[in-house]
């Protein structure tokens, strides 16, 4: 169900969302948890937190549709370790669903709120790096041979 | 400037940007259009967000073209022509979008039959650059995954392939 749609791989659409989305409520999860008049703001951020964990989870299966595509050809190192840092990405997505869901909490506990801007903050930086990691990786994997044997 | 980063093609990075951001600034101009107590944002974060737009696309379109020259040179053909063509066009249609809003900016302040006028232009731009962007989108996609696709079955288990 993740591998194509209209005879293209899902995983190049799906991507896009991950990688604009993924980093853009990173910040915003933090601006949340740091700011505290936009606390009241947090369940929004959860809704959009879960819909980033959608997207995470829908580039990680349909990026292993591919992956078994691409394996059709030969081994590749390069999408073998993109494959590494991607099956993991939802897991960061999770972290920051699970700050936000504790920024909500702080509303009515707000002895909590040390604790969890810290963790929001550790969460938020955690899931950028990893989508960076992550979207590097998988641009290496597609276009590295191609820049290396031609000229700019 | 365009051409590459860290050993990577901008295009590659920038598309994400015009893929997400286009769209959801077209919603994001429409809705602050339509509703009266949105009409405020249409000063600020409407327009901005719109000119970003631009920005990113015409930095989709100039990365593209170098994008475009690598891949016929390491093929020894033209490669994605329809797809250069199509994505020529993106940044004009983003300038559309910033400029229907510019307008609305003033329309509806000055009231009267700018109002459904500022209305049409912003949906009208709406529309067409967001269609413009997904024509390019599926074009650009069809360009790099097409034959890796058709060279391939459908991984075991997956019935739709």
């Amino acid at each position: 169900m993740f591998d194509t749609i209209a005879g293209l791989p899902i995983h190049p659409l799906a991507v896009h969302a991950v990688v604009v989305l993924l980093p853009l409520m990173a910040l915003v999860t933090i601006a949340v948890a740091v700011r505290p008049a936009w606390r009241r703001h947090a369940k929004l951020v959860v809704g959009a937190n879960a819909l980033v964990l959608v997207a995470a989870f829908v580039a990680r299966q349909s990026g292993q549709a591919l992956y078994a595509r691409i394996g059709q050809f030969g081994r590749n190192d390069l999408a073998e370790k993109h494959v590494g840092y991607g099956n993991v990405l939802p897991l960061f997505a999770l972290g920051l669903l699970v700050a936000s869901g504790l920024i909500l909490l702080v509303t009515s506990r707000p002895k909590l709120a040390p604790v969890v801007v810290v963790l929001s903050v550790v969460a938020g930086l955690a899931a950028v790096g990893w989508t960076v990691l992550t979207g590097d990786s998988g641009a290496r994997a597609v276009w590295e041979t191609v820049i290396d044997s031609t000229q700019g | 400037m365009f051409d590459t980063v860290t050993g990577l093609p901008v295009h590659a990075l920038v598309v994400h940007a015009v893929v997400a951001f286009l769209p959801l600034a077209a919603v994001l101009t429409v809705a602050a259009v339509l509703r009266p107590s949105w009409r405020g944002v249409l000063r600020w974060v409407v327009v901005v967000a719109d000119a970003v737009v631009v920005v990113v696309a015409f930095a989709a379109q100039q990365s593209g073209e170098q994008l475009q020259a690598r891949l016929s040179q390491a093929r020894g053909h033209p490669v994605a022509q329809e797809h250069a063509e199509l994505g020529g066009l993106l940044p004009l249609f983003a300038l559309l979008l910033l400029a229907a809003a510019a307008f609305a900016w003033f329309g509806v302040r000055r009231g009267g039959v700018l109002v459904p006028l500022s209305v049409a232009g912003v949906v009208l731009a709406a529309l067409a650059s967001v269609g413009v962007t997904f024509a390019v989108g599926h074009s650009g996609a069809t360009a790099t995954w097409q034959e890796e696709i058709a060279g391939t079955s459908a991984p075991v288990g997956d019935a739709d392939g």
